[in-house]
Protein backbone atom coordinates (compact mmCIF):
# COMPACT_ATOMS: atom_id res chain seq x y z
CA UNK A 1 0.00 0.00 0.00
CA UNK A 2 1.14 3.43 -0.81
CA UNK A 3 0.54 5.82 1.93
CA UNK A 4 2.80 8.44 3.74
CA UNK A 5 5.80 9.57 2.52
CA UNK A 6 8.08 8.70 -0.34
CA UNK A 7 11.24 8.92 -2.14
CA UNK A 8 12.28 8.78 -5.52
CA UNK A 9 14.25 5.78 -6.32
CA UNK A 10 17.24 6.93 -8.18
CA UNK A 11 20.91 4.71 -8.70
CA UNK A 12 22.84 7.44 -7.29
CA UNK A 13 21.43 6.81 -3.73
CA UNK A 14 19.77 3.23 -4.14
CA UNK A 15 21.82 1.94 -1.37
CA UNK A 16 21.30 4.71 0.50
CA UNK A 17 17.18 4.61 0.15
CA UNK A 18 17.17 0.66 0.68
CA UNK A 19 18.97 1.26 4.03
CA UNK A 20 17.46 4.33 4.97
CA UNK A 21 16.37 4.37 8.56
CA UNK A 22 14.55 7.07 10.87
CA UNK A 23 12.61 7.97 9.20
CA UNK A 24 12.89 5.79 6.20
CA UNK A 25 10.10 5.97 3.44
CA UNK A 26 7.07 4.80 3.93
CA UNK A 27 7.50 4.01 -0.10
CA UNK A 28 9.27 4.74 -3.30
CA UNK A 29 8.75 5.72 -6.71
CA UNK A 30 10.73 5.12 -9.83
CA UNK A 31 10.45 5.77 -14.02
CA UNK A 32 9.49 2.40 -15.24
CA UNK A 33 11.23 3.37 -18.47
CA UNK A 34 14.50 3.25 -16.71
CA UNK A 35 14.08 -0.48 -15.10
CA UNK A 36 11.37 -2.34 -17.96
CA UNK A 37 13.83 -5.03 -19.36
CA UNK A 38 16.96 -4.80 -17.06
CA UNK A 39 18.45 -7.29 -15.31
CA UNK A 40 21.89 -7.58 -13.36
CA UNK A 41 22.50 -5.60 -10.92
CA UNK A 42 20.20 -3.23 -11.17
CA UNK A 43 17.50 -5.43 -11.45
CA UNK A 44 18.70 -7.11 -8.34
CA UNK A 45 19.08 -3.37 -6.55
CA UNK A 46 15.02 -3.22 -7.53
CA UNK A 47 14.03 -6.10 -6.52
CA UNK A 48 16.20 -5.45 -2.86
CA UNK A 49 13.89 -2.03 -2.43
CA UNK A 50 10.90 -3.82 -3.75
CA UNK A 51 11.51 -6.66 -0.84
CA UNK A 52 11.33 -3.44 1.38
CA UNK A 53 8.92 -1.00 0.12
CA UNK A 54 5.71 -0.73 -1.95
CA UNK A 55 6.32 0.93 -5.08
CA UNK A 56 4.66 3.49 -7.08
CA UNK A 57 5.63 4.49 -10.96
CA UNK A 58 6.01 7.82 -12.40
CA UNK A 59 6.39 7.57 -16.28
CA UNK A 60 8.00 9.85 -18.53
CA UNK A 61 7.81 8.44 -22.12
CA UNK A 62 4.21 7.75 -22.32
CA UNK A 63 3.26 10.81 -24.03
CA UNK A 64 -0.22 11.50 -23.58
CA UNK A 65 -0.31 14.49 -25.03
CA UNK A 66 1.08 13.73 -28.10
CA UNK A 67 -0.29 13.73 -31.56
CA UNK A 68 1.03 10.23 -32.50
CA UNK A 69 -0.50 7.15 -31.56
CA UNK A 70 -0.13 5.52 -27.70
CA UNK A 71 2.42 3.32 -28.55
CA UNK A 72 0.98 -0.43 -26.97
CA UNK A 73 4.21 -2.55 -27.51
CA UNK A 74 5.24 0.29 -24.55
CA UNK A 75 2.19 0.02 -23.02
CA UNK A 76 2.44 -3.86 -22.60
CA UNK A 77 5.77 -3.34 -21.05
CA UNK A 78 4.27 -1.08 -18.21
CA UNK A 79 1.24 -3.56 -17.77
CA UNK A 80 3.79 -6.64 -16.70
CA UNK A 81 5.77 -4.25 -14.67
CA UNK A 82 2.82 -3.32 -12.74
CA UNK A 83 1.65 -6.59 -12.68
CA UNK A 84 4.84 -8.02 -11.58
CA UNK A 85 5.43 -5.36 -8.90
CA UNK A 86 2.12 -5.31 -7.40
CA UNK A 87 2.10 -1.36 -8.48
CA UNK A 88 -1.29 0.29 -7.34
CA UNK A 89 -0.31 3.85 -8.51
CA UNK A 90 0.62 5.07 -11.87
CA UNK A 91 1.24 8.41 -12.71
CA UNK A 92 2.17 10.36 -15.76
CA UNK A 93 2.94 13.74 -17.01
CA UNK A 94 0.22 16.38 -18.85
CA UNK A 95 2.98 16.88 -21.39
CA UNK A 96 4.06 15.48 -24.62
CA UNK A 97 7.78 13.75 -25.42
CA UNK A 98 7.14 12.10 -28.54
CA UNK A 99 5.96 13.73 -31.44
CA UNK A 100 6.69 13.01 -35.77
CA UNK A 101 7.30 9.09 -34.37
CA UNK A 102 10.13 10.54 -32.59
CA UNK A 103 11.30 10.38 -28.70
CA UNK A 104 12.32 13.75 -27.05
CA UNK A 105 13.05 12.22 -23.47
CA UNK A 106 11.81 15.51 -21.86
CA UNK A 107 8.63 17.20 -21.17
CA UNK A 108 7.05 19.31 -23.71
CA UNK A 109 3.70 21.42 -23.21
CA UNK A 110 0.59 21.39 -24.65
CA UNK A 111 -1.56 23.98 -26.03
CA UNK A 112 -4.20 24.87 -23.50
CA UNK A 113 -6.77 24.23 -26.35
CA UNK A 114 -10.62 22.07 -26.10
CA UNK A 115 -9.44 20.09 -28.77
CA UNK A 116 -6.15 18.91 -26.85
CA UNK A 117 -8.44 18.21 -24.14
CA UNK A 118 -10.46 15.87 -25.92
CA UNK A 119 -7.44 14.04 -27.22
CA UNK A 120 -6.14 13.52 -23.82
CA UNK A 121 -8.89 12.60 -22.43
CA UNK A 122 -9.45 9.80 -25.17
CA UNK A 123 -6.40 8.58 -24.64
CA UNK A 124 -6.25 8.48 -20.59
CA UNK A 125 -9.73 6.67 -21.22
CA UNK A 126 -7.74 4.10 -23.59
CA UNK A 127 -4.73 3.76 -21.38
CA UNK A 128 -6.34 3.11 -17.94
CA UNK A 129 -8.95 0.55 -19.59
CA UNK A 130 -5.81 -1.31 -20.67
CA UNK A 131 -4.09 -1.20 -18.07
CA UNK A 132 -7.32 -1.50 -15.50
CA UNK A 133 -6.47 0.89 -13.46
CA UNK A 134 -6.37 4.35 -12.78
CA UNK A 135 -3.76 7.35 -14.28
CA UNK A 136 -2.72 9.98 -12.55
CA UNK A 137 -2.11 12.78 -14.45
CA UNK A 138 0.56 15.36 -13.29
CA UNK A 139 0.34 18.99 -13.23
CA UNK A 140 4.15 20.17 -15.30
CA UNK A 141 5.90 22.91 -14.94
CA UNK A 142 6.49 24.79 -18.18
CA UNK A 143 8.58 27.57 -19.16
CA UNK A 144 6.00 29.08 -22.27
CA UNK A 145 2.95 28.60 -22.77
CA UNK A 146 2.11 27.21 -26.33
CA UNK A 147 -0.66 28.42 -28.65
CA UNK A 148 -3.13 28.66 -25.42
CA UNK A 149 -6.46 29.17 -25.50
CA UNK A 150 -7.46 28.48 -21.99
CA UNK A 151 -6.36 28.86 -18.68
CA UNK A 152 -3.62 26.24 -17.19
CA UNK A 153 -6.26 24.90 -14.58
CA UNK A 154 -9.21 25.01 -16.59
CA UNK A 155 -7.29 22.67 -19.09
CA UNK A 156 -5.97 20.26 -16.30
CA UNK A 157 -9.77 20.13 -14.63
CA UNK A 158 -11.06 19.74 -17.66
CA UNK A 159 -9.27 16.10 -18.34
CA UNK A 160 -9.44 15.39 -15.30
CA UNK A 161 -13.11 15.60 -15.52
CA UNK A 162 -13.98 14.18 -19.13
CA UNK A 163 -11.46 11.77 -18.39
CA UNK A 164 -12.21 10.85 -14.69
CA UNK A 165 -8.21 10.13 -13.78
CA UNK A 166 -6.63 11.06 -10.80
CA UNK A 167 -4.69 13.76 -9.88
CA UNK A 168 -1.15 13.89 -9.20
CA UNK A 169 -0.40 17.46 -7.74
CA UNK A 170 3.08 18.65 -8.06
CA UNK A 171 2.89 21.53 -5.42
CA UNK A 172 6.50 22.57 -6.48
CA UNK A 173 5.21 22.98 -10.36
CA UNK A 174 2.78 24.94 -9.07
CA UNK A 175 4.72 27.23 -7.39
CA UNK A 176 7.31 27.13 -10.40
CA UNK A 177 4.81 28.05 -12.55
CA UNK A 178 2.79 30.36 -10.36
CA UNK A 179 6.46 32.41 -10.72
CA UNK A 180 7.02 32.18 -14.16
CA UNK A 181 3.24 33.07 -15.56
CA UNK A 182 2.21 35.17 -12.67
CA UNK A 183 -0.38 33.76 -11.26
CA UNK A 184 -1.11 32.99 -7.70
CA UNK A 185 -1.02 29.82 -6.44
CA UNK A 186 -3.40 29.40 -4.21
CA UNK A 187 -6.03 30.27 -6.97
CA UNK A 188 -4.61 28.08 -9.17
CA UNK A 189 -5.00 25.07 -6.85
CA UNK A 190 -8.67 26.35 -5.45
CA UNK A 191 -9.36 25.76 -9.36
CA UNK A 192 -8.64 22.40 -9.31
CA UNK A 193 -10.82 19.44 -8.44
CA UNK A 194 -9.07 18.16 -5.42
CA UNK A 195 -11.11 15.58 -4.79
CA UNK A 196 -9.22 14.02 -7.50
CA UNK A 197 -6.18 14.13 -5.87
CA UNK A 198 -4.64 10.88 -5.70
CA UNK A 199 -0.88 11.65 -5.20
CA UNK A 200 1.73 14.63 -4.43
CA UNK A 201 4.77 15.40 -5.27
CA UNK A 202 7.47 18.11 -3.79
CA UNK A 203 10.99 19.17 -5.31
CA UNK A 204 13.03 21.55 -5.49
CA UNK A 205 14.17 23.82 -8.26
CA UNK A 206 16.56 26.36 -9.25
CA UNK A 207 15.82 30.20 -9.99
CA UNK A 208 18.08 30.62 -13.53
CA UNK A 209 17.05 34.37 -13.49
CA UNK A 210 14.90 37.03 -12.63
CA UNK A 211 11.74 36.06 -14.24
CA UNK A 212 12.34 32.18 -14.63
CA UNK A 213 12.71 29.19 -12.30
CA UNK A 214 13.68 26.07 -13.97
CA UNK A 215 11.79 22.83 -11.80
CA UNK A 216 15.30 20.69 -11.88
CA UNK A 217 14.50 17.90 -8.73
CA UNK A 218 18.34 19.67 -7.89
CA UNK A 219 17.86 21.20 -4.73
CA UNK A 220 16.52 21.25 -1.29
CA UNK A 221 12.65 21.92 -1.40
CA UNK A 222 11.94 25.66 0.10
CA UNK A 223 9.97 27.17 2.55
CA UNK A 224 7.14 28.64 0.37
CA UNK A 225 6.86 25.56 -1.22
CA UNK A 226 6.84 23.38 2.40
CA UNK A 227 3.96 26.06 3.05
CA UNK A 228 1.96 25.82 0.53
CA UNK A 229 1.83 22.00 0.92
CA UNK A 230 0.78 22.36 4.40
CA UNK A 231 -1.95 24.52 3.09
CA UNK A 232 -3.42 22.31 0.92
CA UNK A 233 -2.74 19.02 2.31
CA UNK A 234 -6.03 19.39 5.03
CA UNK A 235 -7.97 19.93 1.85
CA UNK A 236 -7.32 16.68 0.35
CA UNK A 237 -7.83 12.89 0.70
CA UNK A 238 -4.51 11.75 3.42
CA UNK A 239 -2.50 11.27 -0.15
CA UNK A 240 0.97 10.32 -0.04
CA UNK A 241 3.36 12.16 -0.95
CA UNK A 242 6.65 12.24 -2.91
CA UNK A 243 10.11 13.56 -2.43
CA UNK A 244 11.70 14.04 -5.66
CA UNK A 245 15.36 14.55 -5.97
CA UNK A 246 16.84 13.35 -9.23
CA UNK A 247 20.06 15.33 -9.58
CA UNK A 248 22.72 16.72 -7.66
CA UNK A 249 22.68 14.69 -4.53
CA UNK A 250 23.26 15.52 -0.75
CA UNK A 251 24.03 14.13 1.77
CA UNK A 252 21.37 11.51 2.83
CA UNK A 253 20.71 12.87 6.34
CA UNK A 254 19.45 16.28 4.07
CA UNK A 255 17.01 13.78 2.39
CA UNK A 256 16.11 12.44 5.47
CA UNK A 257 15.55 15.48 7.34
CA UNK A 258 13.35 16.34 4.14
CA UNK A 259 11.46 13.17 4.75
CA UNK A 260 10.93 14.34 8.33
CA UNK A 261 9.73 17.74 7.43
CA UNK A 262 7.06 15.72 4.87
CA UNK A 263 5.81 13.49 7.41
CA UNK A 264 4.98 16.42 9.98
CA UNK A 265 3.37 18.31 7.31
CA UNK A 266 1.13 14.85 6.40
CA UNK A 267 0.75 14.16 9.98
CA UNK A 268 -0.22 18.16 10.57
CA UNK A 269 2.67 19.02 13.12
CA UNK A 270 4.62 21.91 13.10
CA UNK A 271 7.22 21.82 10.26
CA UNK A 272 10.74 23.39 11.86
CA UNK A 273 12.38 26.22 10.50
CA UNK B 1 -9.52 15.12 -32.91
CA UNK B 2 -6.93 17.41 -32.79
CA UNK B 3 -7.01 20.21 -35.12
CA UNK B 4 -4.12 20.78 -37.25
CA UNK B 5 -3.17 24.36 -35.95
CA UNK B 6 -2.38 22.14 -32.78
CA UNK B 7 -0.59 19.47 -33.87
CA UNK B 8 1.37 22.06 -36.06
CA UNK B 9 2.40 23.97 -33.07
CA UNK B 10 3.08 20.68 -30.98
CA UNK B 11 5.52 19.37 -34.23
CA UNK B 12 7.20 22.78 -34.17
CA UNK B 13 7.87 22.75 -30.86
CA UNK B 14 9.29 19.21 -30.93
CA UNK B 15 11.59 20.07 -33.85
CA UNK B 16 13.05 23.38 -32.57
CA UNK B 17 13.98 21.37 -29.20
CA UNK B 18 15.63 18.62 -31.44
CA UNK B 19 17.38 20.97 -34.03
CA UNK B 20 17.56 24.38 -32.43
CA UNK B 21 16.25 25.47 -35.54
CA UNK B 22 13.73 28.27 -34.91
CA UNK B 23 9.78 27.84 -35.56
CA UNK B 24 6.95 29.74 -35.78
CA UNK B 25 5.37 29.36 -32.43
CA UNK B 26 2.80 31.03 -30.76
CA UNK B 27 4.22 31.64 -27.22
CA UNK B 28 3.54 33.27 -24.13
CA UNK B 29 7.48 33.51 -22.85
CA UNK B 30 9.32 33.28 -26.19
CA UNK B 31 12.21 34.33 -24.39
CA UNK B 32 12.24 31.20 -22.53
CA UNK B 33 11.56 28.82 -25.22
CA UNK B 34 15.33 28.10 -25.77
CA UNK B 35 15.43 25.74 -22.20
CA UNK B 36 13.62 23.40 -24.26
CA UNK B 37 16.04 22.88 -26.96
CA UNK B 38 18.81 23.02 -23.99
CA UNK B 39 17.07 20.24 -21.46
CA UNK B 40 16.24 18.27 -24.22
CA UNK B 41 19.54 18.37 -25.83
CA UNK B 42 21.55 17.62 -23.03
CA UNK B 43 19.48 14.75 -21.87
CA UNK B 44 20.48 13.11 -24.81
CA UNK B 45 23.62 14.52 -24.91
CA UNK B 46 24.51 12.79 -21.19
CA UNK B 47 22.79 9.24 -22.30
CA UNK B 48 25.69 9.17 -24.87
CA UNK B 49 28.60 10.81 -23.19
CA UNK B 50 27.74 8.27 -20.01
CA UNK B 51 27.16 5.08 -22.64
CA UNK B 52 30.90 6.14 -24.47
CA UNK B 53 33.33 7.74 -22.73
CA UNK B 54 36.04 6.29 -24.62
CA UNK B 55 34.71 7.27 -27.92
CA UNK B 56 34.05 11.01 -26.82
CA UNK B 57 37.72 10.89 -25.19
CA UNK B 58 39.38 9.75 -28.52
CA UNK B 59 37.03 12.26 -31.03
CA UNK B 60 37.01 14.96 -28.27
CA UNK B 61 34.25 16.45 -26.41
CA UNK B 62 33.18 18.88 -29.29
CA UNK B 63 33.19 16.66 -32.03
CA UNK B 64 31.26 14.28 -30.19
CA UNK B 65 28.85 16.50 -29.38
CA UNK B 66 28.26 17.76 -32.92
CA UNK B 67 27.73 13.78 -33.45
CA UNK B 68 25.41 13.48 -31.29
CA UNK B 69 23.53 16.56 -32.20
CA UNK B 70 23.50 15.35 -36.03
CA UNK B 71 22.12 11.98 -34.56
CA UNK B 72 19.68 13.48 -32.60
CA UNK B 73 18.34 16.39 -35.62
CA UNK B 74 18.18 13.58 -37.97
CA UNK B 75 17.12 10.44 -36.77
CA UNK B 76 13.91 9.62 -34.88
CA UNK B 77 14.89 8.24 -31.55
CA UNK B 78 12.31 5.22 -31.27
CA UNK B 79 12.95 3.81 -28.14
CA UNK B 80 10.75 4.83 -25.32
CA UNK B 81 13.20 3.81 -22.73
CA UNK B 82 16.36 6.15 -23.28
CA UNK B 83 18.88 4.27 -21.72
CA UNK B 84 19.11 1.65 -24.78
CA UNK B 85 18.96 5.07 -27.35
CA UNK B 86 22.85 4.08 -27.62
CA UNK B 87 22.28 1.43 -29.28
CA UNK B 88 20.45 3.52 -31.79
CA UNK B 89 22.97 5.78 -32.21
CA UNK B 90 25.56 2.85 -33.01
CA UNK B 91 23.22 1.79 -35.94
CA UNK B 92 22.15 5.17 -36.81
CA UNK B 93 26.41 5.90 -37.13
CA UNK B 94 27.32 3.12 -38.76
CA UNK B 95 24.46 3.70 -41.88
CA UNK B 96 25.24 7.38 -41.55
CA UNK B 97 27.94 9.18 -43.84
CA UNK B 98 29.63 9.91 -40.49
CA UNK B 99 31.40 7.43 -41.09
CA UNK B 100 33.44 9.06 -43.73
CA UNK B 101 33.58 11.80 -41.82
CA UNK B 102 35.20 10.17 -38.64
CA UNK B 103 38.44 7.92 -37.53
CA UNK B 104 38.01 4.60 -39.16
CA UNK B 105 37.70 2.86 -35.78
CA UNK B 106 34.81 5.10 -34.60
CA UNK B 107 31.50 2.62 -35.71
CA UNK B 108 33.51 -0.41 -34.04
CA UNK B 109 34.51 1.01 -30.80
CA UNK B 110 30.95 2.54 -30.12
CA UNK B 111 29.70 -0.58 -30.70
CA UNK B 112 32.69 -2.54 -28.38
CA UNK B 113 31.35 0.31 -25.82
CA UNK B 114 27.29 -0.83 -26.13
CA UNK B 115 28.77 -4.08 -25.61
CA UNK B 116 29.58 -3.37 -22.28
CA UNK B 117 26.29 -2.20 -21.19
CA UNK B 118 24.13 -4.85 -23.50
CA UNK B 119 25.78 -7.24 -21.15
CA UNK B 120 25.53 -5.18 -18.14
CA UNK B 121 21.74 -4.66 -18.51
CA UNK B 122 20.93 -8.08 -19.85
CA UNK B 123 17.58 -9.39 -18.69
CA UNK B 124 18.22 -12.46 -16.47
CA UNK B 125 18.06 -15.86 -17.15
CA UNK B 126 17.98 -18.73 -14.81
CA UNK B 127 21.25 -19.96 -14.34
CA UNK B 128 19.66 -23.42 -12.72
CA UNK B 129 22.17 -26.61 -13.23
CA UNK B 130 25.38 -24.99 -13.80
CA UNK B 131 27.86 -26.34 -12.15
CA UNK B 132 31.49 -25.58 -12.80
CA UNK B 133 33.33 -26.87 -15.58
CA UNK B 134 34.71 -29.74 -14.56
CA UNK B 135 35.77 -32.17 -17.74
CA UNK B 136 33.50 -34.57 -17.26
CA UNK B 137 32.92 -36.18 -21.16
CA UNK B 138 29.15 -36.38 -20.68
CA UNK B 139 27.55 -33.21 -19.45
CA UNK B 140 27.24 -30.56 -21.39
CA UNK B 141 29.21 -27.48 -22.00
CA UNK B 142 27.31 -24.54 -21.19
CA UNK B 143 28.76 -21.10 -21.81
CA UNK B 144 27.52 -18.14 -19.29
CA UNK B 145 24.39 -16.54 -19.95
CA UNK B 146 25.78 -13.19 -20.43
CA UNK B 147 28.76 -13.08 -22.96
CA UNK B 148 29.20 -11.61 -26.49
CA UNK B 149 32.52 -12.14 -28.80
CA UNK B 150 33.99 -9.57 -31.00
CA UNK B 151 36.88 -9.64 -33.20
CA UNK B 152 38.27 -6.45 -33.04
CA UNK B 153 40.24 -4.47 -35.44
CA UNK B 154 41.56 -1.73 -33.13
CA UNK B 155 43.14 -2.42 -29.76
CA UNK B 156 41.80 0.26 -27.46
CA UNK B 157 42.25 -1.94 -24.30
CA UNK B 158 46.26 -1.99 -25.36
CA UNK B 159 47.13 1.45 -26.79
CA UNK B 160 46.73 5.17 -26.55
CA UNK B 161 43.67 6.73 -29.20
CA UNK B 162 46.78 7.98 -31.48
CA UNK B 163 48.04 4.16 -31.59
CA UNK B 164 44.63 2.84 -32.55
CA UNK B 165 44.94 3.37 -36.35
CA UNK B 166 48.76 2.00 -36.44
CA UNK B 167 48.22 -0.92 -34.40
CA UNK B 168 45.18 -2.15 -36.94
CA UNK B 169 45.22 -5.87 -36.63
CA UNK B 170 42.76 -8.38 -35.11
CA UNK B 171 41.95 -8.30 -31.44
CA UNK B 172 39.54 -10.90 -30.20
CA UNK B 173 37.73 -10.55 -26.93
CA UNK B 174 35.18 -11.86 -24.86
CA UNK B 175 32.98 -9.56 -22.69
CA UNK B 176 30.52 -11.22 -20.43
CA UNK B 177 28.79 -10.62 -16.95
CA UNK B 178 29.57 -12.76 -13.73
CA UNK B 179 26.44 -14.85 -12.93
CA UNK B 180 26.85 -13.99 -9.58
CA UNK B 181 28.50 -10.67 -8.98
CA UNK B 182 27.43 -8.95 -11.64
CA UNK B 183 30.65 -7.35 -12.77
CA UNK B 184 31.40 -7.10 -16.74
CA UNK B 185 34.80 -8.51 -17.59
CA UNK B 186 36.88 -8.51 -20.46
CA UNK B 187 38.95 -11.25 -21.53
CA UNK B 188 41.52 -11.20 -24.57
CA UNK B 189 41.22 -14.31 -26.16
CA UNK B 190 43.25 -15.84 -29.33
CA UNK B 191 41.61 -16.17 -32.77
CA UNK B 192 41.79 -20.12 -32.30
CA UNK B 193 39.60 -18.91 -28.74
CA UNK B 194 37.21 -16.68 -30.50
CA UNK B 195 36.30 -19.58 -32.95
CA UNK B 196 35.84 -21.70 -30.04
CA UNK B 197 33.49 -20.12 -27.80
CA UNK B 198 31.67 -18.48 -31.10
CA UNK B 199 31.22 -22.35 -32.24
CA UNK B 200 29.72 -23.11 -28.53
CA UNK B 201 27.24 -19.65 -29.03
CA UNK B 202 25.80 -21.88 -32.23
CA UNK B 203 25.46 -25.42 -30.67
CA UNK B 204 23.59 -26.42 -27.60
CA UNK B 205 23.96 -28.62 -25.54
CA UNK B 206 27.12 -30.13 -26.67
CA UNK B 207 28.61 -32.25 -24.19
CA UNK B 208 32.73 -32.03 -24.27
CA UNK B 209 33.04 -36.09 -25.54
CA UNK B 210 30.95 -34.60 -28.86
CA UNK B 211 33.31 -31.27 -29.04
CA UNK B 212 36.18 -33.41 -29.07
CA UNK B 213 34.46 -35.78 -31.45
CA UNK B 214 33.87 -32.88 -33.90
CA UNK B 215 37.41 -31.73 -33.11
CA UNK B 216 38.81 -34.91 -34.59
CA UNK B 217 37.06 -35.33 -36.91
CA UNK B 218 38.08 -31.93 -38.51
CA UNK B 219 41.92 -32.28 -38.12
CA UNK B 220 44.41 -35.41 -38.68
CA UNK B 221 45.77 -37.44 -35.92
CA UNK B 222 48.60 -35.56 -34.75
CA UNK B 223 46.54 -32.00 -35.06
CA UNK B 224 43.86 -33.51 -33.28
CA UNK B 225 45.78 -34.81 -29.93
CA UNK B 226 47.37 -31.10 -30.34
CA UNK B 227 44.24 -29.20 -30.93
CA UNK B 228 42.52 -31.08 -27.97
CA UNK B 229 45.12 -30.44 -25.22
CA UNK B 230 45.03 -27.07 -26.23
CA UNK B 231 41.09 -27.06 -25.48
CA UNK B 232 41.43 -28.44 -22.64
CA UNK B 233 43.79 -26.15 -21.16
CA UNK B 234 41.78 -23.16 -23.03
CA UNK B 235 38.08 -24.28 -21.10
CA UNK B 236 39.84 -24.82 -17.95
CA UNK B 237 40.92 -20.73 -18.23
CA UNK B 238 37.56 -19.98 -19.73
CA UNK B 239 35.94 -22.03 -16.21
CA UNK B 240 38.19 -19.90 -14.12
CA UNK B 241 37.05 -16.80 -15.66
CA UNK B 242 33.19 -17.51 -14.82
CA UNK B 243 32.89 -17.90 -18.61
CA UNK B 244 32.61 -21.85 -19.01
CA UNK B 245 30.20 -23.65 -17.09
CA UNK B 246 28.64 -27.82 -17.61
CA UNK B 247 25.05 -28.94 -17.02
CA UNK B 248 23.85 -32.57 -16.85
CA UNK B 249 22.26 -33.68 -20.30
Amino acid sequence: MVKGVGIGFRRDIADEIIGMVNPSPNFIELAPENWIDMGGYWRAKLDEAAEKYPISLHGLSLSIGSPDELDFDFLKKIKAFIKQYDIKIYSEHLSYSKCDNAHLYDLLPIPFTQDAVIHIAERIKVVQDYLEMPLAIENVSYYTAVAAEMKEHEFISEIVNKSNCNLLLDVNNIYVNAFNHGYNTKDFINNLPLEKVSYIHMAGHEKVADDLIIDTHGEAIIDPVYELLKWVYPKLNNSPVLLERDFNFPEINELKRELTQLHKITNQEEVDA
Amino acid sequence: MLKPETINQQSKLAQYSRTGEKQDLILSNPQHVFQYRRLVFYVVLGIMQQAFPIAQKAIGIESFKALVNEFFNSHNCKTPQVWKLPLEFCNWFKTSNQVDLNPSYLSELLYFEWLEIEVHTQKDTSTEGLMPFQGNAISSLRLNPYLKSINLNYPYHKFLPEEWLSQKAEYPMVIYRGVSDFKVHFMAVSKFGLGVIQFLLQTENLTLGEFLEILTQQNNEAQSENLQKQVLTFFNQLSHKGILFEASK
